[in-house]
């Protein structure tokens, strides 16, 4: 990467990426259990793996690939650095509620099906959550959601609710989605 | 194929998806108790070392680079069309230097590199060995 484009790097807003990165590390780490306040395996914390991610990036930016969003590799870098957080051999790590991790591997059906199943089961709930029953725009979303429906254009489609209200329904899902996924974790063990 | 059944990756990207202005993620965390004001620290402190250490390998690579440049011109009489158009594209990428880069750009505004003959590629490789020298005197 030359000087160009290094500086263009470190032009982006990274305040708003990082803050935007540590909401998505907090939606990932509900499967595992974990909130922005949990001590993670090997006493990383999620500030501490978006930190590193950053870190990460700004060691090989050359591996960026520019036809990608930012915010869509960086998300793709957390996730994968809190699945193996959650596979490391930490045993002295409390969960929330010392509820289980979600995992989505099982004997009988394969990773695909079994995490297919799971996203039925949390649509399931959502659409059973007081917080969305009674709420028509909710319940449009969540419908809509469940039926595959899982970009804002499509939502816009199915339900005919405009893009802006979309998003902030979503945003309004996304802050009580934990108590989905713990609601979730309870039921597999 | 028929289409793939949504899974839970996908629910939590859709969910991620948007990216919030910069003040309604900072009240959104402060809510969930994180310290925006340290976060923020660290993660500036990251860019700034991460760029700062970029730029200097940015430097050692040009420095390297330059220091083969001078062997690159020695060898330009036996070079097959081909290694003088990959030649060309490294001078003009940079890999020598931003002095060779911006006379390659110059030089090719209105062509592409393959668009020269042998002998023009020749000639203006020679020249600006010439003209620029060794860069680091």
């Amino acid at each position: 990467m030359n000087e160009e484009a290094l500086e263009k790097l470190r032009q982006l807003d990274w305040k708003e990426i990082s803050a935007n990165l540590l909401l998505a590390a907090s939606t990932f780490a509900v499967r595992y259990g974990w909130h922005l306040q949990s001590a993670l395996p090997n006493g990383q914390s999620l500030r501490g793996v978006v930190q590193e991610t950053i870190s990460d990036i700004w060691e090989s930016p050359e591996r960026l690939n520019p036809d990608v969003p930012l915010p869509v590799q960086l998300a793709g870098i957390v996730r994968s650095k809190l699945y193996n957080l959650a596979k490391s051999p930490d045993d002295d790590v409390v969960r929330t509620g010392d509820l289980p991790v979600l995992d989505t591997a099982s004997a009988t059906k394969s990773p695909l099906e079994e995490t297919a199943r799971l996203f039925n089961r949390a649509m399931e709930l959502l659409a059973e959550s007081p917080r969305v029953k009674g709420n028509d725009d909710r319940e449009l979303v969540v419908m809509a959601m469940a039926e595959g429906a899982l970009a804002v254009r499509d939502i816009a489609e199915t339900t005919g609710l405009s893009e802006a209200r979309i998003y902030q329904v979503t945003r309004e899902i996304r802050a009580f989605y934990p108590t989905i996924g713990e609601q979730l974790r309870r039921e597999e063990c | 194929m028929p289409p793939r059944e949504p899974n839970m990756d996908d629910l939590e990207n859709f969910l991620v998806e948007e990216q919030l202005p910069t003040a309604d993620a900072v009240k959104m965390l402060r809510s969930l108790g994180v310290d925006t004001t340290a976060f923020f620290a660290e993660i500036e402190r990251r860019v700034q070392d991460g760029y700062s250490g970029q730029l200097r390998k940015v430097a050692e690579r040009e420095k390297s680079a330059r220091a083969s440049g001078a062997t690159f011109l020695g060898q330009l009489a036996s070079m097959s069309r081909d290694a003088m158009i990959d030649l060309f594209r490294q001078v003009s990428e940079g890999r020598f230097g931003t002095a060779y880069r911006d006379a390659a750009l110059a030089r090719c505004r209105n062509k592409a590199p393959s668009e020269f003959t042998d002998d023009e590629l020749r000639t203006w490789l020679e020249d600006i060995g010439e003209i620029l020298g060794d860069p680091d005197q």
